[in-house]
């Protein structure tokens, strides 16, 4: 039963409890998501902020390297020997003499090279000071944009990113000779140097790679490995002339107030979507168990209490819950008072007498044998009565069998009235006769204990039945014989009981009387009397 | 009391526009107005250009047009320019910080007055110069 019971629940818990679960599952999913699209933007945003300044910072560079493009042309030494490219060695030295020089002793500018070109931009002089930088053209590119322009453009500063040898440099071309352009400068720096700036701009760890991976630089408080769940890393890569990567900015950001953030807003939506899905669950169980759930318990109670007494099938159910079952209770108690009158019909017919209307012999022994059960366990006594008429054959055979059967009709009739005249000793109820079969009749006296006043009951009955009965305006005379059997005196069974009645009533036809208490004799020969 | 403090402070707040530098003209009548590129194509050909820096002195520090020989407005006058300026028809430039600044105007009238022919206003000045990124030098 409880199994019932459980799956029902279970059926609908399970549902909601599931429902629930996808919506924390998609919660925890989202809030996934949002984390993962949080860091993408903030990435973004990182980048592009390196980007930023990172072309700043070789702004910047450019025009350090153009200051002192102009420094170096404002020495008349430098200017005259440039113009008449007559003595190098002053031009070497002039050039030379830079990287001793406010720009790159400052760090303002990580110098590599200086070059000098002619105005057709054919290199003819360079610095003798350089790391690691072979001699010659470094950065192709940017020579043959700035030849490429015409009129006042190649006045104009020009610089680039390009890499050689794996190293990305930066260099910037500034025209010498004023406005009448005699030549270019080309000032090659180490870019990488400038860009280590970033890390105050920015206030955050940089790191700066060479193309192959190289790290040149990296911030003090650059993160450890061990925590990379709190660390976002942004990579920018500086391109060169011709698109190729020339250096790697990294930029590391502290994420663990985002991310504790995060949790935060994880941990509150969990719980308000946790509680809104209880709160959902708790509703729909409280709504299902009063709409449904319980008119369906009472329904199946009732339903069982039908089956086990089917007398109730008559008292109608009462329910409310949703529509349908409400609909369903009417019409099963409409079906139930169908059942419940063809019930009582039926077993109008099984338990009847359809000529007398009494109890017939089957309803009779029933009623007995309850009786007897209930007398012995309460130790009363009762009597019953065997009743056969005599010369009933007679007025058959000569007047017919609707005669007989008007007469049997009036015999019972007559029983019934004077059983319920001495109703202060026989307390008389419709069980109390019944007709067993022909013209034997028999009427159990529940409250009858002693034999004289069943006696007394007997005698009544056969004094009402000497009376003439009026059978078709003709005047008919019967008789009766009683045999009285008393219980438990006579026997502690139904069977033993009538059996003694039975032989009583034989007896009984022998006396004048007509009627014959059952004797010590009977009971013995019934088989029980006396053991 | 406080509605007249209201009027004299909306009174001051328009004659102050009357204190502003002027903006320059369009245009000064009898003299050829040119731009940056214009300037460089003169200073590349003969015959040569000279360039008079109109500014005070001490705005050279922030740079100047290579080749351009400091003369402020205020000096600028018809002696002053004939100690700078080799004959009337010698080709002269004048510029000041830009069009926000009055000088280079007032004294290329004052040059064209005193009889000079082959003048040229350069109106956008030293702002157009650097921002369109020529070189220039600094003291």
């Amino acid at each position: 039963m409880r199994h019932h019971l459980t799956s029902l629940r279970t059926a609908l818990g399970l549902p909601i409890l599931l429902m629930g679960l996808l919506a924390m599952i998609s919660v925890v999913v989202t809030g996934y998501l949002y984390r993962q699209m949080a860091l993408e933007s903030q990435q973004l945003a990182l980048q592009r902020l390196a980007a930023l300044e990172a072309y700043e910072v070789l702004e910047q560079a450019t025009d350090y390297a153009a200051d002192l493009a102009l420094a170096l042309q404002h020495e008349s030494k430098f200017r005259r020997a440039f113009l008449r490219r007559a003595d190098d060695q002053t031009l070497i030295e002039l050039i030379n003499d830079q990287f001793r020089q406010y720009f790159h002793t400052t760090g303002l500018l990580k110098l590599e090279r200086i070059q000098l070109f002619d105005s057709r931009l054919s290199l003819f002089l360079e610095s003798s000071e350089s790391t690691f930088l072979s001699r010659g053209v470094n950065c192709p590119h940017l020579l043959d944009s700035a030849l490429a322009r015409t009129g006042p453009e190649r006045l104009k500063v020009v610089s680039q990113l390009c890499v050689a040898g794996n190293r990305p440099l930066h260099m910037v071309l500034a025209p010498v000779g004023g406005l009448r352009v005699a030549g270019y400068l080309g000032v090659i720096t180490d870019p990488a140097r400038p860009l280590r700036s970033l890390e105050q701009a920015l206030g955050m760890p940089v790191r700066i790679q060479y193309p192959n991976g190289d790290t040149v630089y990296r911030s003090p408080a650059w993160p450890s490995e061990a925590f990379p769940g709190n660390t976002l890393i942004a990579h920018y890569t500086l391109k060169g002339a011709m698109g190729e990567p020339a250096i790697r900015i990294s930029l590391a950001s502290d994420i663990s107030p985002l991310n504790s953030l995060l949790r935060n807003t994880r941990r509150i939506v969990l719980s308000i979507a946790g509680m809104l899905a209880l709160s959902v669950m708790l509703i729909v169980f409280w709504t299902f168990r009063h709409t449904t759930l319980l008119p369906i318990y009472q329904l199946r109670e009732h339903m069982r209490e039908v089956n086990r007494n089917r007398s109730q099938l008559a008292t109608p159910v009462k329910i409310r819950g949703i529509r349908e079952l409400e609909d369903m209770a009417t019409d099963f108690n409409a079906m139930a008072h169908e059942l419940s009158g063809l019930y009582n019909q039926l077993e109008q017919i099984a338990y009847t007498d359809a000529l007398t209307q009494l109890p017939n012999r089957v309803l009779f022994y029933d009623r007995l044998e309850q009786l007897a059960k209930l007398c012995q366990r309460e130790e009363s006594h009762f009597a019953l009565l065997m009743i056969d008429l005599d010369k009933f054959k007679q007025v058959n055979d000569t007047l017919g069998h609707a005669a007989g059967d008007e007469l049997l009709r009036q015999v019972a009739e007559r029983i019934r009235r004077t059983l319920r005249k001495s109703d202060t000793l026989v307390r008389f109820t419709e069980n109390t006769l019944a007709r067993l079969g022909g013209d034997e009749f028999s009427a159990i006296l529940p409250h009858v204990t002693r034999a004289e006043d069943a006696e007394m009951v007997a005698e009544k009955l056969v004094a009402s039945i000497r009376r003439a009965f009026k059978i078709g305006g003709q005047p008919v005379y019967i008789g009766m014989s009683i045999g009285i059997s008393l219980f438990p005196e006579h026997g502690e069974d139904c069977d033993a009981l009538v059996h003694c009645a039975d032989l009583a009533m034989y007896a009984a036809k022998r006396t004048e009387k007509g009627y014959a208490l059952a004797t010590p004799f009977h009971a013995e020969d019934s088989g029980t009397y006396g053991d | 009391m406080r509605t007249g403090f209201l009027i004299i402070a909306l009174t001051a707040a328009a004659s102050a526009s009357a204190f502003e530098p002027p903006t320059a003209p369009p245009a000064v009548a009898g003299v050829r107005t040119i731009d940056a590129e214009k300037l460089i194509e003169l200073a590349q050909r003969p015959p040569d250009l000279l360039m008079i820096d109109s500014r005070i002195a001490g705005n050279r520090k922030h740079g100047y047009i290579e080749g351009s020989i400091s003369l402020p407005d205020v000096a600028t006058d018809c002696d002053s320019l004939a100690r700078t300026i080799p004959a009337l028809d010698t080709q002269a430039l004048f510029y000041c910080n830009g069009i926000k600044c009055g000088r280079s105007a007032k004294a290329v009238t004052v040059a064209r007055d005193c009889g000079y022919q082959a003048l040229y206003w350069f109106r956008g000045g030293f702002e157009e110069w650097k921002e369109k990124g020529y070189p220039f030098l600094r003291d």
